[in-house]
C-alpha cells in the first residue's frame, strides 16, 4: 500500500475511534461493550468518563453490580433494593427523571449532553430479553444522550422463558450502534508469538482446561511499557448508511500523569507491525550479504562489454525465420560433399 | 515459615484498604478452601499476632509477596477498633470452626461472648426445616436471646429469613462497639458455601409475590449486593468443579455457573485452588491462584503458589521449585 494510503487509513480510523469516545456529533446512541472474564470493559468504561468529564457532560451510573459510586459519574442509581431486583420500568423512570427535557428549537442553548452508563446488561437479560429494546430506548429521549453498556459475554444466559425467542446477545447486537470487543492485549502479544512461530496458541482461564481454574493469570512486572497495562478494542461501528467499518486498536488507558488514555492502531503496535518494512520505492534491491564482493569495478565492466560471445554471426537474421543458421567450421579430416544436404 | 500464618499469604489476608471490597474464594472437591478461610478468620480476629497483619491489604500490591511493614501502616492509624467477623456458614457448623481456629489460636467462643466482635449464622441445621414452636414465658426467650445472641440459626429457606438473620447479625456487631467512639466497628461478612442455597433451593421469590417470574439467580445477586452494602467487606466461598462452571446442560448448572461468573466478574480477589495439574504429590495438595482485579490493570501481578496442608492443620505455602 503506497505510504499516503496507509497514513491516510490510520489517521480516519483513529479519528472514528475519537469521534465515538468522546460523543461526538451523536456518533453512537447506543455503544456495546462485550468483555469477559479475561480482560474486563471497566478501563474503557472509565475512558468514556474521563472524556465526558472534560466535555462536562452529564454522566448517569445505572449500577447493577457496582458497589462504590466512580468518582467521575454525576449520579449513581442502584438496582438493587431489600425488596427485590428493581424492575426495568422503575429503572427507565429513575434514570428519565435526570436527564434536561429537550430544548426547544428557537433557544439557541447548546443542549446538555447525557452518558449513561450501564454496569452489565446480563441482570436485565432475563427473564424478558424481548424487553430490552423498548427499555434501551425509552433512556434516549433526545439526540443527545447516549447509552454505553457493557455486556459480558462468558455468563451463560439463563433458561429463557421463551425458548423460541432470541438471545440477549443477539437482540442488543442488533440494536448496538457501535460495538467494542476487549481482549487483553498482553494475552494478545503472547498469542502472536505462538502464532508467528507456528505453534499451538496459549489458552488462557477457562481454556486452560483445569478444573477450578476459571481466570488466566496476568504479570505486569517485566513487560514492555508498551504492554503492560494495553487493552487490545475490536470496534465495529456501524454508520447510518449501514456500512460497518471495523478495526482493531490498542488502547492505554488514562494513568496519574495523563487524563485521556492513549490509543493507537493495532498494526502499529510494535509487537504486532508486520516484520516487513513497506517503504514503497527503493527496496527493489536488496543487496545480499555475503563475505565476497559482488559488486563490478570499472575494469571488469569494460572488459564485460567487450566480451564477443561465440556463434554472435548466428544472430543476425538471415530471413529464414527459425531463430538462427547453423554455422559449420571445418576441420582436417572432415570432408564436405556438395550434394549431401540435396534432397 | 510460619504454619499459621504463611507468609507468601501475609498482603492477601487482613482487612483491605478499600472498602466494599469482595474477595472470592473457589475451590472444588479435591481443593477445598477450608484452611483458606480459617486464615482469613485467624487474620481479622486475631490481628495481634504478628506485626505486619495491621498493614492494609491493598498496600503491599507492587511487591508482590513481599509485605512493606513500615511504609504501609497509615499515619492517622490509632489503635481503631479491631475489625468483626460475622461468618455464615452453609456447610458446616460451629463446631467445625470452633476446632479448625482452636488449632490456630484463636477462641471463638470468647470471640463472640465476650469481646463481641464475631457473630456466626448458623445455616445449616435448620436450614430446610419448619421454624421451631415458639417457647412460652417472654422472660426466657429474652435471656435465652441475650445469650444466644453471637450465635444465630436461619430456619426455613425463604430469602427474606435468611436476609433478615444475616443484617440482625451484622447489626449485633455493629452496635457493640464501645461507647463513645467515633467509628464504627469494620464489619467483614464471610459468606462459606454460599453456592448451596442457590443449589439446594428453589428459593421463594423474596416477597416479591407470586405472579412474578423472579428468577432464584436474580434473587441471590440481589441479595449478595444489599449484604456488601452494609458492612465493610465480604468474602464468598464457592464451588468450581467443572461440571457447576462449564458447558452448563440443565437448569442448575446454568444458575450455578452464570452466579460464579457473575460474582467472579464483580470480584476484586478471586483466589482459585486447583489440584496440581501433573497429578498427586506427596508434599504438594495443590495449586494456589491469586488473580486481582480486572478492572484496574495496573494492579498487582497476579500470582500462582503451591500448598501442602499438613494433618494437623498447618499450612505451608511456596513458589514452584521449592
Amino acid at each position: 500500500m503506497a505510504p499516503s494510503a496507509q497514513a491516510h487509513h490510520r489517521s480516519h480510523s483513529l479519528l472514528l475511534l475519537q469521534k465515538l469516545l468522546n460523543l461526538r456529533d451523536k456518533a453512537s446512541p447506543l455503544t456495546l461493550i462485550l468483555d469477559n472474564l479475561e480482560q474486563s470493559a471497566w478501563p474503557l468504561v472509565t475512558e468514556y468518563m474521563n472524556r465526558a468529564k472534560i466535555s462536562r457532560t452529564k454522566i448517569i451510573f445505572l449500577s447493577l453490580s457496582t458497589l462504590k459510586k466512580p468518582p467521575q459519574a454525576d449520579i449513581f442509581i442502584p438496582a438493587w433494593s431489600p425488596s427485590g431486583p428493581k424492575p426495568l420500568h422503575a429503572l427507565a423512570s429513575e434514570i428519565l427523571s435526570h436527564i434536561a427535557p429537550t430544548p426547544s428549537p428557537s433557544t439557541s442553548s447548546p443542549s446538555q449532553k447525557t452518558l449513561i452508563i450501564i454496569d452489565t446488561l446480563n441482570p436485565l437479560s432475563h427473564p424478558s430479553p424481548h424487553l430490552l429494546p423498548s427499555f434501551l430506548g425509552s433512556l434516549i429521549p433526545n439526540p443527545d444522550t447516549s447509552i454505553v453498556a457493557t455486556y459480558h459475554s462468558d455468563i451463560p444466559p439463563l433458561r429463557p422463558v421463551s425458548e423460541y425467542a432470541p438471545t440477549a446477545l443477539s437482540v442488543i447486537t442488533h440494536l448496538s450502534t457501535a460495538i467494542f470487543t476487549v481482549s487483553s492485549l498482553p494475552q494478545a502479544v503472547e498469542r502472536k508469538k505462538a502464532r508467528d512461530r507456528s505453534r499451538q496458541e496459549p489458552e488462557f482461564g477457562l481454556g486452560e482446561n483445569q478444573e477450578g481454574v476459571f481466570v488466566g493469570l496476568r504479570r505486569n512486572v517485566g513487560s514492555s511499557e508498551l504492554i503492560k497495562g494495553g487493552i487490545v478494542v475490536e470496534m465495529e461501528m456501524r454508520r447510518k448508511s449501514g456500512r460497518a467499518v471495523a478495526e482493531k486498536f490498542v488502547l492505554f488507558p488514562s494513568s496519574q500523569s495523563q487524563q485521556i488514555g492513549k490509543v493507537m492502531l493495532l498494526s502499529d503496535h510494535p509487537a504486532f507491525a508486520s516484520p516487513q518494512e513497506q517503504d514503497g520505492e527503493g527496496d527493489g534491491e536488496q543487496e545480499m550479504e555475503a563475505s565476497f564482493s559482488l559488486g563490478l569495478t570499472e575494469k571488469q565492466r569494460r572488459d564485460r562489454e567487450g566480451v564477443v560471445l561465440p556463434y554472435f554471426d548466428a544472430q543476425t537474421d538471415v530471413g529464414g525465420g527459425e531463430g538462427g543458421r547453423i554455422l559449420y567450421d571445418m576441420g582436417r579430416e572432415d570432408d564436405f560433399d556438395e550434394e549431401e544436404d540435396e534432397i | 515459615m510460619s504454619r499459621i500464618r504463611p507468609e507468601l499469604l501475609e498482603p492477601y489476608l487482613g482487612l483491605p484498604s478499600e472498602a466494599a471490597d469482595l474477595t472470592l474464594l473457589t475451590g472444588i472437591l479435591n481443593a477445598t478452601p477450608n484452611w483458606l478461610v480459617f486464615r482469613y478468620l485467624h487474620s481479622l480476629l486475631k490481628p495481634s499476632s504478628s506485626s505486619s497483619s495491621s498493614v492494609p491489604r491493598g498496600t503491599a500490591s507492587t511487591q508482590g509477596g513481599q509485605h512493606q511493614q513500615a511504609a504501609g501502616r497509615d499515619d492517622d492509624d490509632e489503635p481503631e477498633e479491631p475489625p468483626a467477623v460475622c461468618l455464615v456458614s452453609f456447610l458446616r457448623d460451629f463446631a467445625f470452626y470452633q476446632e479448625g481456629l482452636g488449632k490456630l489460636g484463636v477462641d471463638l467462643e470468647a470471640c463472640g461472648r465476650k469481646k463481641g466482635n464475631f457473630v456466626f449464622a448458623d445455616g445449616l441445621s435448620s436450614l430446610f426445616l419448619p421454624p421451631p414452636p415458639l417457647p412460652p414465658s417472654g422472660q426466657q426467650q429474652q435471656q435465652q436471646q441475650q445469650q444466644q445472641q453471637w450465635k444465630k440459626t436461619m430456619v426455613g429457606s425463604r430469602t427474606e429469613d435468611i436476609r433478615r438473620v444475616i443484617l440482625e447479625g451484622i447489626a449485633t456487631l455493629k452496635t457493640g462497639t464501645a461507647a463513645g467512639n467515633q467509628q464504627g466497628k469494620k464489619v467483614v461478612l464471610v459468606l462459606d458455601g454460599l453456592g448451596l442455597l442457590l443449589l439446594a433451593s428453589a428459593l421463594d421469590d423474596g416477597g416479591a409475590g407470586a405472579g412474578t417470574d423472579v428468577n432464584r439467580v436474580e434473587v441471590m445477586r440481589n441479595l449478595l449486593m444489599e449484604l456488601r452494602q452494609n458492612v465493610y467487606s465480604t468474602i464468598v466461598t464457592l464451588q468450581a468443579d467443572e461440571p457447576l462452571i462449564v458447558d452448563p446442560l440443565t437448569t442448575l448448572e446454568t444458575d450455578h455457573s452464570h452466579f460464579v461468573r457473575t460474582v467472579t466478574h464483580q470480584a476484586d480477589t478471586v483466589v482459585s485452588l486447583t489440584p496440581l495439574g501433573t497429578g498427586a504429590a506427596r508434599d504438594v495438595n495443590g495449586v494456589l491462584r491469586i488473580v486481582h482485579d480486572r478492572k484496574r490493570p495496573e494492579a498487582a501481578d497476579d500470582r500462582e503458589y503451591l500448598y501442602h496442608v499438613g494433618g494437623d492443620g498447618g499450612v505451608r505455602v511456596f513458589e514452584r521449585g521449592q
